[in-house]
């Protein structure tokens, strides 16, 4: 076990220096980075010489050879140091990455709670009540959650919830309150795969021979759907949560910047806007090491829900 | 028992309530958060903004453009490069150090040295800062400088505490700045919020609030929305498209306030370019109906301009102000001069994004001459890399700059050559201009400062290197229960924040 | 076939189909269709209300934008990037996925471990932060956006198409043409090709429907198709500036949009439903 787990993570190693290739060779291709920190629009500065860009660019490391930077970028993301920010006055990506994790994973935990809570009752509901009345009504929503960008949906709940009924605050962060629409917002949308795919699930593992055997025995329904089918359907909904981690990390990027919600993905998009690579390759391998550990984690714990597995 | 309960209760409640109106909150939408708390290594607007409350300037101008005493409470020229200045005596820092001639020693010396930090620049031309005594100093610069004092009272002028970088650090200091401000910092959750708190000790007069909070808000609808819902008092950039949704609100109101900012168009004038012939320059401003552009983008509060002028700028010739060129005919006959026939001229508009509508209406104003356009829009942080490199753009960019020192002079400085910021992106170098400009910006005599001025205008309005379109307005969205005064330079001044009467 | 024919039997399928088959001929006839140039300014008619509101007016049936353009052109301009984006993007995705999936699957070992590591390194990054780390690097435009959804959005399609190929492997007529010594690329297509068409399909149309709200998605933080070329995701968010004073700014694109991805979806489901074998109707 000790042995798989040491495995797989020796595996990521690789897949992560390709990452940081991919996104340190698009970074450096496309263009000057420090004429985005020093051209903005929104900045007032008169001249620029040249003695002036060559000492900034000598503080960020740029006056180095490409593949030397790119190899003390290794070196340094080895040590846990992901180079300093530029947009932030030179602080250490690292540490403002690590600022923002709270946010971010309370968005996604709040919002992966709520997809939770909508689609098990949800498909639920629709696999035992296939093609009937109940089952329509949880597709329109799952293909609606799917259909409709999530950024429209977070600024109509504002308007809805905030602004016309004043239930909720607008934006920002602090209570439980303020975390509310934004984790709906990004829930929901989530809920809407989820619930399709637990329905599937469930359709498919009442149709296995074991519950049909169970049935003839004359077990109640629900006894054969709590006890037989569900326990099966669960193998696969426990992937789907694996799975959820990119969406997730992936939506916070639009949700944050809706609802002002301080986290990763709003320092990324500040990151992107500055071409501010040291925060970019932090947000990116950051993700990429949340995701692979997800997946991870998901394999695990198969051995405990599948008993095939765990008696192996 | 029951009853203790409840008396418990109630004074829990009251204490609460009591607590709750002692501590008057002042809440800000920004659009973007401060990088951090280094002045002198910082070029955005809103965070100059914010640095005010936290640090003072030597001297500050008021509304009007005027001198007033901040941490320096008189001056004088003794020479041509030398500046004497008096220090305010009994100032404290947040730390309760006393400001000394020392910190203002520091605080010039380290970015007059240090060509990386982003306001060097503004900088330079201080040789040396003069310790007289603990409050005085006399600064000496290289060349004489005319705007001196322009320069100390302008983003990236904060005073910053020389005992506490040199005993924390800059990393620390940036951090958890220290200053002589009316707000001491409190904390900052970067990109979320900033909570200041008044400063008892502070030289003008504890400020009215007892606490400001600045609020990131990224989504422009959604900082409108926290502002008539009352979850924020003041928003300092709204939209034009959000203008009437505050003006319609029962608890918001919006102050429309000129900015420094000028709206322009830069010409690539290098060979090859359509846009080197000066006539085909001329043909477009005169094609373009400044004024129309102004009413439609900015709500009628833009004025037209031809130079980059406001009312609070010195030295600014008002004649340009308030005023356009526009004529059809003559921007066709000027097209024939240049010898093209309609629809014998094709130009490139290119600017970011946020340029789409000018870039429209624009286009449009040309196809009444029957100039074609292509347009072609980028990503904000790809537009700037592409303006930024020496002339990598089409004919004609779109852009709005903005000069902190209120100083005419200071603003044409972007075109000299070869390293003004406009020079290096439109490709136009006249030596007779930069030599008019350097000349004007170290002569002390006002009226022939003026004239040099003048001159160097004169070269501007002929050649057209830049045609400037309108002076830029600024909307900020107030709660009714606030007075707030914007300021032509975004400067978000809470000290002079009070509740409405 | 005989398969398909039981669309008839299935509503939403039926208004996917018809919604589907109407936004291509939007798609296609959108320079006719459109009652104005979407261009085209009239400044004495700004922010118009669509006609059945006060204030609205016939020639601007969905209204007017800050501008005075005509939304209702603006729109149907904007579905030629939509089904450019999904169509594109996605035929591109599924060409791949469906090659390196038959690769994968049919010759296994190097070729197998190879594609499989390289899906790995795709798939680790959440999608939304690849594609905007890509476009905001290089700089957004609407080949480029294709390009990069299609060449990094195949791992899904590669993944299915590979555990169909490993299952489809052991069946007879399989094995009995590789025992006759056809060769293995000709026996890989052949027989296993059309085994798959209907996952693939089924796949691509709900691909085509992520796709577009990706579109969307990248438009509103700003690293999408930038003007003056015509989307909905751009009119979308920039109509969000507007939301409480002209709603339909927002409205129409985010509508239309929805059911374009509606359209999809319907059919794609549908289609699923009658491929996937496992949750046999």
């Amino acid at each position: 076990m000790t042995g798989y787990v040491l495995r797989r993570l020796l595996q990521v190693i690789p897949t992560l220096i390709g990452i940081t290739l991919l996104v340190f060779v698009t970074l450096r291709l496309s263009g000057d980075p420090i004429a985005a920190y020093l051209g903005s629009d929104a900045a007032d500065s008169a001249v620029i010489t040249p003695e002036q860009e060559a000492a900034i660019r000598q503080r960020l490391g740029l006056d180095r050879p490409l593949a030397v930077q790119y190899l003390v970028f290794l070196r340094n993301v080895a040590r846990g140091d992901f180079g300093q920010s530029f947009i932030y006055q030179g602080r250490p990506a690292a540490s403002l990455l690590l600022e923002r994790l709270p946010a971010t994973a309370a968005l996604a935990a709040a919002a992966l709670v709520i997809a939770i809570l909508i689609s098990l009752p949800g498909g639920m509901l629709a696999a035992v009540n296939r093609n009937k009345a109940p089952d329509t009504l949880v597709n329109v929503y799952s293909v609606i959650g799917d259909a409709m960008p999530n950024f429209w949906l977070g600024v109509m709940l504002i308007l809805l919830f905030s602004v016309k009924l004043g239930w909720l605050p607008v934006s920002g962060s602090g209570t439980w309150r303020h975390l509310v629409l934004p984790a709906l917002t990004l829930g929901t949308s989530m809920a809407a795969l989820q619930t399709r795919l637990m329905r599937t699930g469930l359709i498919e593992a009442l149709q296995q021979d074991y519950v049909r055997t169970a049935r003839a025995k004359g077990l109640t329904p629900r006894t054969v759907l709590f006890k037989h089918a569900l326990r099966n359907a669960a193998l696969g909904y426990v992937t789907l949560l694996g799975l959820a981690v990119p969406g997730l990390l992936g939506g916070s990027v639009v949700v944050e910047r809706i609802f002002a919600w301080p986290g990763m993905g709003l320092l990324f998009i500040n990151g992107l806007g500055g071409r501010d690579m040291a925060l970019i390759q932090a947000v990116v391998i950051f993700s990429a090491a949340m995701v692979i550990l997800a997946n991870l984690g998901v394999d695990l714990l198969y051995t405990v829900i599948d008993p095939r597995i765990r008696y192996q | 028992m029951k009853q203790r309960y409840l008396q418990w209760l109630l004074a829990t409640v009251l204490a609460a309530l009591a607590f709750g109106n002692a501590q008057s909150t002042v809440t800000v939408a920004v659009p973007e958060g401060p990088p951090g708390f280094d002045p002198q290594n910082n070029n955005r607007a809103v965070a100059s903004g914010i640095y005010i409350n936290l640090f003072d300037y030597l001297i500050f101008k008021d509304a009007d453009g005027a001198f007033q005493p901040a941490l320096a409470t008189a001056w004088e020229p003794v020479s041509d490069t030398a500046w004497r200045v008096e220090l305010r005596q009994g100032v404290l820092w947040h730390d309760g150090a006393p400001f000394t001639a020392a910190d203002v020693e520091f605080t010039f010396e380290r970015v007059a040295n240090d060509p990386a930090l982003l306001r060097h620049s503004y900088y330079a031309g201080i040789t040396d800062v003069e310790v007289v005594n603990d409050h005085e100093v006399i600064f000496h610069t290289a060349a004489p400088d005319p705007t001196f004092l322009s320069a100390l009272s302008r983003n990236g002028a904060s005073v910053i505490p020389r005992h506490y970088y040199e005993s924390a650090g800059v990393e620390k200091a940036s951090l958890e700045p220290i200053g002589t401000g009316p707000y001491k910092f409190v904390e900052y959750r970067t990109d979320d919020r900033l909570v200041l708190e008044a400063f008892d000790d502070y030289w003008g007069g504890r400020p009215q609030f007892d606490r400001a909070v600045f609020r990131v808000i990224p989504e422009s609808s959604t900082a409108v929305s926290e502002l008539v819902t009352g979850g924020v008092d003041i928003v300092t950039s709204v939209k034009v498209s959000e203008v009437a949704r505050v003006e319609a609100s029962s608890s918001a109101h919006i102050e429309r306030v000129g900015s420094n900012s000028t709206q322009y168009i830069t010409f690539n004038v290098s060979e090859g370019q359509v846009t080197a012939d000066p006539l085909v320059r001329a043909a477009i401003d005169y094609a373009v109906d400044d004024s129309l552009l102004a009413e439609v983008l900015t709500d009628g509060a833009g004025v037209p301009v031809r130079a980059r002028v406001s009312p609070e700028t010195s030295f600014s010739p008002a004649g340009l102000y308030d005023t356009y060129l526009y004529d059809v005919e003559r921007a066709r006959e000027l097209l024939a001069e240049a010898g093209y026939a309609a629809g014998g001229l094709t130009v490139t508009l290119m600017g970011n994004t946020g340029h789409a509508d000018i870039a429209d209406l624009v286009a449009a104003m040309l196809a009444e001459v029957g100039i074609g356009t292509k347009i072609e829009l980028f990503e904000s942080s790809v537009w700037n890399s592409k303006y930024w490199q020496p002339g990598d753009f089409t004919n004609i960019a779109f852009g709005a700059s903005s000069d902190s020192s209120f100083d005419y002079g200071n603003s044409l400085i972007d075109l000299t050559c070869p390293d003004g910021v406009h020079a290096r992106r439109s490709h136009w170098c006249n030596e007779e201009y930069t030599d008019l400009v350097d000349a004007a910006n170290t002569e002390f005599d006002p009226v022939k400062r003026a004239e040099l001025l003048s001159a160097a205008t004169d070269i501007l309005l002929d050649e057209r290197p830049q045609y400037y379109l309108y002076s830029n307005a600024t909307f900020v969205g107030v709660s009714d229960r606030l007075s707030f005064t914007p300021r032509a330079d975004s400067l978000i001044v809470l000290a002079e924040t009070t509740a409405a009467p | 076939m005989r398969r398909l024919k039981g669309i008839l039997r299935n509503p939403l399928a039926v208004i996917g189909a018809a919604l589907l088959l109407a936004f291509l001929l939007i798609a296609a006839f959108a320079t006719a269709l459109a009652p104005h140039d979407p261009a085209l300014q009239n400044l004495r008619a700004r922010l118009l209300p669509p006609f059945w509101l006060e204030g609205g007016r016939p020639e601007y049936p969905l209204g007017t934008d800050q501008l005075g353009r005509d939304l209702l052109s603006r729109v149907l301009y904007g579905s030629r990037v939509a089904v450019m984006v999904a169509f594109g993007a996605t035929s591109l995705a599924m060409l791949i996925g469906v090659l390196l999936g038959l690769i994968s699957g049919y010759f296994r070992g190097a070729w197998d471990t190879a594609i499989m590591r390289l899906v790995d390194i795709i798939v680790s990054v959440p999608n939304t932060i690849l594609y905007l780390t890509i476009l905001a690097l290089a700089g957004p435009s609407l080949p480029l956006l294709i390009l990069v959804i299609g060449l990094l959005g195949w791992t899904t399609t590669a993944r299915v198409i590979r555990s169909e190929v490993l299952s489809l492997g052991k069946r007879e007529y399989v094995e009995a043409s590789r025992a006759l010594g056809r060769r293995e690329g000709a026996t890989a297509f052949r027989h296993v090709l059309p085994n798959i068409m209907g996952s693939v399909i089924a796949l691509g149309t709900l691909k085509a429907s992520a796709t577009i709200i990706i579109e969307s998605t990248l438009s509103y933080l700003g690293f999408g198709v930038q003007p003056p070329t015509l989307t909905w995701g751009q009119l979308l968010s920039q109509g969000q500036q507007y939301v409480s004073t002209a709603w339909w700014l927002s409205t129409f694109p985010g509508i239309a949009i929805t059911l374009l991805s509606l359209s999809l979806i319907f059919l794609g489901n549908w289609l699923r439903d009658v491929f996937d074998p496992r949750v046999a109707p």
